[in-house]
């Protein structure tokens, strides 16, 4: 087997689509020569891209100033003959993602260098285009990880314009990543406090899945609140008969200020937020679809209909929605819109048509006009990268971090790390759509912001007048949906509480001799590390297992200690000096810190699982009374 | 008006009868005075100021008469060569140090910084100290080299030409290996033919 199949071969193990667009790509692949030490190089675009002397010399060069900056991911922009993943490979930083620019250089070094030792390594990733990069980074890059973006001068040389996407896609994918941890820092402990809290409204309140496929063939209105959607939301009161609206709680006052009550309004807030409706009639007109995580305030909220959708990152949400009656998780972009679109599909829409959706920064503001943030207003100081906002929901002079994406025109419109991680999640989840080989039609039709690679872009008039052909009742529709909901599973759901209650109390009850056991031994610790001393660290090893194999049985306490485990995380990762004494004390510290509030978290829940039993079992009776 | 001329500081009875001598003229006449004594005329300064370019041919042409004072500074060289072997053994050490500083850098996305244009004015320092021993050298039977070094001076100024086309295409790879491969091959050939006094 001659060089190229061979690497055709090891790289189809990990990158099979690749490896075939290689295979067959009808291309001219750079032409190798050999350098005078016997290696590698090719001349692209009138430019050399390895050294014509000794490449791997120059590539060790290039290592050495990549391993004194301590990275735990390297995306290096350009693998030519591969000297210098190599060379880090073999200094043992194996966790490299590579984006090739060229399919020319790609096919003409794998059909001149043996790459087949560096793609079997399992965290050497291959690609061709900055999504992919920013997929792989997304999936494959903690967001604790550092990651370093690296490039030798001939690529960046002769690749300007693909470097910029590409290292715009990898610092916002990075971002997201970051974004994911700070959400679930600052959130899960709440959310599953709301979780706890809105027992009574789930069994009030069906889940989304009784809508599933009853809006086949419907073009369905995603309204986010981007500040261009004053320009086009009065089109849509032309089509509101002919479409199904479903509006992100942002957008919610805005679209009544130009006459569209949108049939469903999609929040997730773990907090209350009045400010953001009517308290008037025009909040009876619509129905709420909220997040089972959402602050309770909100299900008691006054509205037209309630429907429910619960998230794949709950895990009690996935122990127990079968119990609800509902078996559909919506994708997640951490924003309504991106779960909105999911719940479109499963609903059978089609085409789903954005509006509102800039994701970036325009005519000075945050928001559209209507929205709560009205008065917000935003400065762009390019040279300080910062942009300061005021008004409402905002300090006086809030100072965020800039970031770019491409925009409808091309040009780059100015954005922030919340709105990139939904731009990151769009594309990733368009390049799913179409992977699926779904026939749905994705359109954005907002006309400012940023553009979303995957989805049609045109205006919304022409969008309508071209699919919003036909009425639609979806009231009715609706209120058949609530009718048809299945009876909860009581009895399920009983079974489940007392699981993880069960649970819980071991929890606790382990916790407690490990941090006894802990203490003990920190005490004692001023004799040294005694022979005594040492053998309790097996007990406490087998508290700990005892401990973990019960955690398996309540697992949203995991979500409850998040904030506390990224810390603890980032302790570990520190290389702390000291004796072997210090240490071995420093450690019982953690442990004593953790499993103190492991203790603190069962107590905490144990009362909300005795309250949710009683819940369940009085609905229970009350069903059982209702039937007979 | 006769132009008075002086050497070294001391006056010189050089007689132009008929007002057609040149520069040139005086000068070639005090070079084969002092040959024989290993020295040669280092200087020039005119009415008080020094005088440039007065070694090319246009300088050489102009006439005597031109000038109220003409006063010549001589050197032995014997002096000036073992200054130029000296410079050649510093500037190629240093043109050395140099180029690795800016290579690094270039290999690794730098600039190449102001090591290169030090690179640059010390090569060609370098192939003009080349050529002032070689001519001198001849002229006064002395050898510098052990061959002919008229080779060496060609393989650096290809080097520096090629190293430009290299920066005009901003190609940082062949500049690194200009710089590090064939500038740095042909500074050690001159260093190899090089006769260096013993340090």
């Amino acid at each position: 087997m001659d060089i190229f199949n061979k690497n055709l071969e090891a790289l189809a193990l990990k990158e099979a689509a690749l490896a075939d667009r290689l295979r067959s790509a009808n291309i001219e692949p750079v032409n190798i020569e050999t350098t005078k030490n016997g290696d590698r190089t090719f001349c692209f675009a009138g430019r050399y891209f390895h050294s014509r002397y000794d490449p791997s010399r120059e590539a060790s060069l290039q290592a050495d100033e990549i391993l004194s900056r301590e990275p735990d991911w390297v995306v290096l922009f350009g693998l030519g003959c591969g000297y210098l993943p190599a060379r880090l490979a073999e200094c043992g930083k194996d966790k490299l993602i590579i984006h090739e620019p060229s399919l020319e250089i790609l096919k003409g070094v794998l059909r001149s260098v043996d790459l087949t030792a560096l793609f079997s390594k399992p965290d050497i990733h291959i690609v061709t285009s900055p999504g992919e990069v920013a997929g792989l980074v997304r999936s494959v890059v903690d967001g604790m990880d550092g990651i370093l973006a690296y490039q030798t001068p001939p690529y960046s040389q002769s690749f300007p314009g693909q470097l910029a996407e590409h290292t715009q896609k990898v610092k916002n994918a990075h971002t997201t990543n970051k974004a994911g941890i700070s959400t679930e820092v600052t959130s899960s402990l709440k959310w599953v406090d709301n979780y706890f809290a809105n027992i009574k409204s789930f069994f009030k309140y069906p889940p989304v899945d009784t809508l599933k496929g009853r809006f086949s063939g419907v073009p369905l209105v995603i309204a986010g609140a981007g500040p261009s959607l004053g320009k086009n939301a009065h089109v849509l009161k032309g089509f509101r008969d002919r479409v199904f609206v479903i509006s992100a709680i942002t957008a919610f006052k805005p679209l009544l200020k130009h006459g569209v009550v949108p049939d469903l309004v999609i929040a997730a807030e773990k907090k209350d937020l009045p400010e953001y409706f009517t308290n008037g009639r025009d909040d009876l007109k619509t129905r709420f679809l909220l997040a089972e995580v959402t602050n309770d305030k909100m299900f008691e909220r006054e509205t037209g209909g309630k429907f429910v959708y619960y998230n794949p990152y709950s895990s009690l949400s996935v122990e127990q929605a079968r119990h609800w009656g509902a078996g559909f998780f919506p994708s997640n972009g951490g924003s309504v819109t991106t779960v909105a679109l999911d719940i479109g599909r499963m609903l059978g829409c089609s085409p789903v048509i954005f509006i509102g959706q800039d994701l970036a920064y325009g005519d000075g503001k945050t928001h559209a006009d209507g929205s709560f943030f009205n008065e917000t207003r935003v400065v762009i100081d390019p040279e300080n990268k910062l942009i300061i906002e005021g008004g409402n929901g905002h300090p006086a002079s809030d100072v965020k971090e800039l970031h770019w994406l491409k925009g409808l025109d091309g040009n780059p419109v100015a954005s922030r790390y919340d709105w990139v991680t939904f731009h990151q999640w769009f594309e990733k989840e368009m390049a799913v759509i179409k992977a699926s080989g779904s026939a749905i039609k994705v359109i954005n039709a907002t006309e400012g912001g940023a553009f979303i690679e995957g989805m049609e872009h045109r205006s919304l008039k022409s969008a309508l007048e071209s699919y919003a052909t036909k009425p639609v009742d979806a009231a009715r529709i609706m209120r058949e949906a609530e009718r048809s909901r299945p009876p909860v599973d009581t009895g399920g759901l009983e079974r489940s509480f007392c699981s993880i209650l069960d649970g819980l109390l071991e929890i606790r009850r382990h916790s407690q001799s490990i941090v006894k056991t802990a203490r003990a031994m920190k005490k004692n610790i001023k004799g040294g590390l005694t022979p005594h001393l040492v053998s309790r660290i097996d007990k406490i090893k087998r508290l700990e297992e005892k401990l973990f194999a019960e955690a398996d049985r309540s697992p949203f306490i995991w979500e409850t200690l998040s904030a506390y485990t990224y810390s603890l995380k980032e302790y570990l990762r520190k290389d702390e000096e000291g004796t072997t004494e210090e240490q071995f004390e420093r450690n019982l510290i953690a442990i004593i810190d953790s499993y103190g509030r492991f203790e603190e978290m069962a107590e905490r829940f144990i009362p909300a699982l005795h309250n949710a039993i009683e819940t369940v079992k009085n609905e229970a009776a009350q069903a059982t009374v209702l039937s007979a | 008006m006769m132009t008075s001329v002086y050497i070294d500081g001391m006056g010189l009875d050089f007689e132009d009868s008929d007002g057609n001598s040149t520069l040139g003229d005086l000068v070639g006449a005090i070079e084969n005075d002092i040959k024989g004594i290993r020295r040669y005329v280092d200087g020039v300064c005119v009415d008080g100021e020094p005088l440039t370019g007065w070694r090319a041919p246009q300088g050489l042409r102009r006439p005597l008469v031109m000038f109220g004072e003409v006063k010549l500074q001589t050197a032995s060289f014997d002096e000036v060569a073992a200054e130029g072997v000296n410079t050649l053994r510093e500037y190629t050490a240093v043109i050395k140090q140099n180029i690795e500083a800016c290579a690094s850098s270039l290999r690794r996305g730098g600039p190449a910084g102001p090591e290169f244009t030090s690179v640059v004015e010390g090569v060609i320092e370098v192939v003009k100290t080349i050529e002032m021993l070689a001519r001198g050298g001849g002229a006064y039977g002395a050898a510098f080299f052990s061959q002919d070094p008229a080779p060496c001076c060609s393989s650096l100024l290809d080097s520096l030409e090629a190293l430009r086309e290299a920066a005009c295409t901003a190609d940082s790879v062949s500049m690194a290996d200009i710089l590090e491969y064939e500038l740095t091959g042909a500074l050690a050939e001159v260093e190899r033919i090089t006769f260096f006094p013993a340090a």
